[in-house]
């Protein structure tokens, strides 16, 4: 097990300075720098003067020097300044500051997501073909199917418009920024958007993966033993179908960090989605570069918790 | 014979349908047979011809879309046809038990072999301390001849040979020293040197904690071998019950002796074809109307083709289900 955690550090370090350098490389060939905002809004600028700051900053360098400059830049702490979105901030500054919204829209969407897909995905299993198990499954249709912009909207329509339950859109209300219950009441409709969603095709896999697991030759053992069926189901059937189950999970996590970019412009939520999109649009490049990183580093990371809690929770996986 | 008295199984009409949207399944289609204590019945039979369902029925775990849908499961002089799914479990696992075919996939992939041996153990004497159930079930595994209990309590089942999973299962079964055990083909999965200990281990163990067996097999040596009392099951139907000596002896029904043909033996030359039951199993959904084995009997007759011959007494406390008789 130490071994082959010490190999998969190894290759993640070697993954991640590829993406870096991939990515470094992609956006330089993207028009835009850190001066076309003062090329627009200052007409009396020169193409000399331009030029100036270009070589002041450093950015005539060839591209490979920038990308060592920048390693160095990363390996000391340093992510860049933003040149668009946040002018003259720290990405890292820009990032973390996003950050937090979305762990607290994302975390809550999942838990939200995960208490109720398990027992719906469970009984669907376990009343297989039933009326229960139809209407489950029409519905996760249905919920798959949606698109979230526009269910988005329309939740904002009626709940928030037409009968005023609930904020528009934003975190918190101005003058009430410590306030929990007016964070959750932002939270409400953007956590069902993503939770309908996630519900939906979470709830299918519980369900399958119960449906392979009550087949198997180990649930008639368990009954033969004399075993209540509520045991057989609980203690044998779900601690082997939620295996599958809590890779899913694993691999879900990126997910929560970077965002849901629909859902949070939806709702004007200020997130690393929205963070992502307004620097791609401000042609941000330093932001962006640092928002593939994380995501990507969370990626491979998360690939890794994955394969280890697998381990964990079955005794017949080994690495050796 | 077996005087009906003292039957701890009593099977009577026993029919088990399955509902399936082709049509009503008869996978057991009224089937009569008893089962004394301490005593060992083999039930033959090809490949679907419903013994495994007979076994499921008698624990009552037949899942949807089958059912037992009539006749009587009298067992320590209570039906089982009638009880609840309550008074089931109190009696799996505990008073009746049962092993499978299958022991490379029928123990829990994510509990040690010992947890499930204790687990049997708490179900059922809900007094016992861990601890005790622990020794209870380490005694277990030192019964079913696994070397070095203490240790293989902590093994998961994928660190076992089939064999010693089959072990498992047997310890597991006869935890509680149950009055019947059913073991659904129990070596058929099997290597065939791993097959004979585990048949010696059965044989053994059915001696020390005294109980009965319903051995369920395709395998006549099997038969020869464990069974007191053997029934033959022929397409859901039992077409003959007799006790293993005169049933090797002198077969009645043209079924049971074409099984018994059909065993090579060493004294046949090389170049002498097999004896087979020419045919194939009737198709359960579309049975002939008179004795489902008259397709394939060399004996049939125009009455077989007809009508449906039912199990009937004959000399020697036997009983055959066939118009030659």
């Amino acid at each position: 097990m130490r071994n082959y955690l010490i190999r998969r550090l190894g290759e993640m370090a070697v993954l991640l300075l590829l993406i870096s350098a991939l990515v470094f490389v992609i956006l330089s060939f993207v028009p835009g720098g850190p001066f076309d905002l003062l090329i627009f809004s200052n007409p009396r600028i020169t193409a000399a003067e331009i030029k100036r700051l270009n070589e002041a900053f450093g950015f005539d360098k060839p591209l490979y020097i920038r990308y060592f400059q920048w390693l160095v830049d990363v390996a000391g702490g340093h992510w860049g300044t933003s040149w668009g979105i946040a002018y003259g901030r720290p990405v890292t500054e820009v990032i973390l500051a996003r950050l937090n919204n979305t762990l607290i829209l994302m975390g809550a969407a999942t838990l939200v997501s995960v208490i109720i897909a398990l027992p719906i995905g469970i009984y669907s299993a376990i009343r297989q073909y039933s009326w229960a198990d139809y209407f489950v499954t029409s519905l996760s249709f249905f919920g798959m199917s949606m698109p979230t912009f526009w269910f988005g909207i329309m939740l904002i329509v009626i709940f928030a418009v037409g009968l005023g339950w609930f904020p528009t859109g934003g975190v918190s209300t101005y003058g009430l920024e410590g306030d929990i219950l007016d964070r959750i009441r932002h939270l409400a409709l953007p956590v069902t958007v993503l939770s309908l969603f996630n519900v939906a095709t979470w709830s299918r896999f519980v369900r399958s993966s119960m449906l392979e697991v009550l087949r198997q030759d180990y649930m008639r053992t368990a009954r033969a033993k004399g075993l209540r069926e509520n045991v057989v189901i609980i203690k044998h059937g779900l601690r082997n179908s939620l295996i599958p189950v809590m890779t899913m999970l694993a691999l879900e996590i990126p997910g929560l960090f970077s965002g849901a970019i629909i859902t949070e412009t939806v709702f004007s939520y200020p997130g690393m989605g929205r963070l992502f999109w307004d620097g791609v649009m401000a042609a941000d490049w330093p932001v962006v570069q640092g928002l593939v990183m994380i995501t990507a580093f969370l990626v491979i990371a998360c690939n890794l918790v994955a394969d280890v809690a697998y381990a964990v929770v079955d005794p017949r996986i080994r690495y050796d | 014979m077996v005087s009906r008295k003292q039957a701890l199984l009593e099977v009577k009409g026993l029919k088990t349908h399955f509902f399936t949207e082709d049509g009503i399944v008869p996978a057991v289609d009224g089937v009569d047979f008893s089962v004394a204590a301490g005593e060992t019945l083999g039930i033959v039979g090809e490949s679907g011809c419903g013994k495994s369902v007979t076994a499921l029925s008698v624990m009552r775990l037949i899942a949807s879309p089958g059912r037992v849908v009539a006749g009587s499961i009298l067992f320590e002089g209570r039906d089982l046809a009638q009880s609840s799914q309550e008074e089931m479990c109190d009696l799996r696992g505990n008073r009746m038990a049962m092993i499978f075919q299958e022991p490379m996939t029928s123990l829990n992939p994510v509990y040690t072999v010992g947890e499930q041996i204790r687990e049997a153990v708490q179900t059922h004497d809900r007094q016992i301390s861990d601890g005790a159930a622990r020794v209870r079930a380490v005694e277990m595994l030192r019964m079913v001849g696994i070397p070095l209990p203490e240790e293989r309590y902590r093994a998961f089942p994928h660190e076992m040979s089939g064999g010693m999973r089959q072990r498992v299962m047997i310890a597991m079964a006869l935890s509680l020293a149950p009055a019947l055990l059913i073991a659904d083909e129990p070596t058929t999965a099997l290597d065939v040197t791993i097959q004979a200990q585990i048949l010696e281990l059965m044989k053994d163990l059915r001696e020390r904690v005294q109980t009965a067996v319903m051995l369920i097999t395709h395998d006549l040596g099997v038969v020869a071998d464990m069974a007191d009392k053997v029934a033959v099951m022929y397409a859901g139907e039992i077409v003959e019950n007799a006790d293993v000596y005169s049933l090797f002896r002198e077969p009645l029904h043209p079924y049971t002796q074409g099984l018994l043909a059909s065993i090579p033996t060493l004294a046949s030359t090389r170049n002498q074809r097999l004896n087979v039951i020419h045919g194939t199993v009737p198709n359960l959904l579309r049975l002939p109307p008179g004795c489902r084995f008259a397709p394939r009997c060399p004996k049939a007759m125009d009455i077989c083709r007809q009508v449906r011959p039912t199990l009937r007494d004959v000399d020697g406390g036997r009983q055959v289900s066939c118009w030659l008789y």
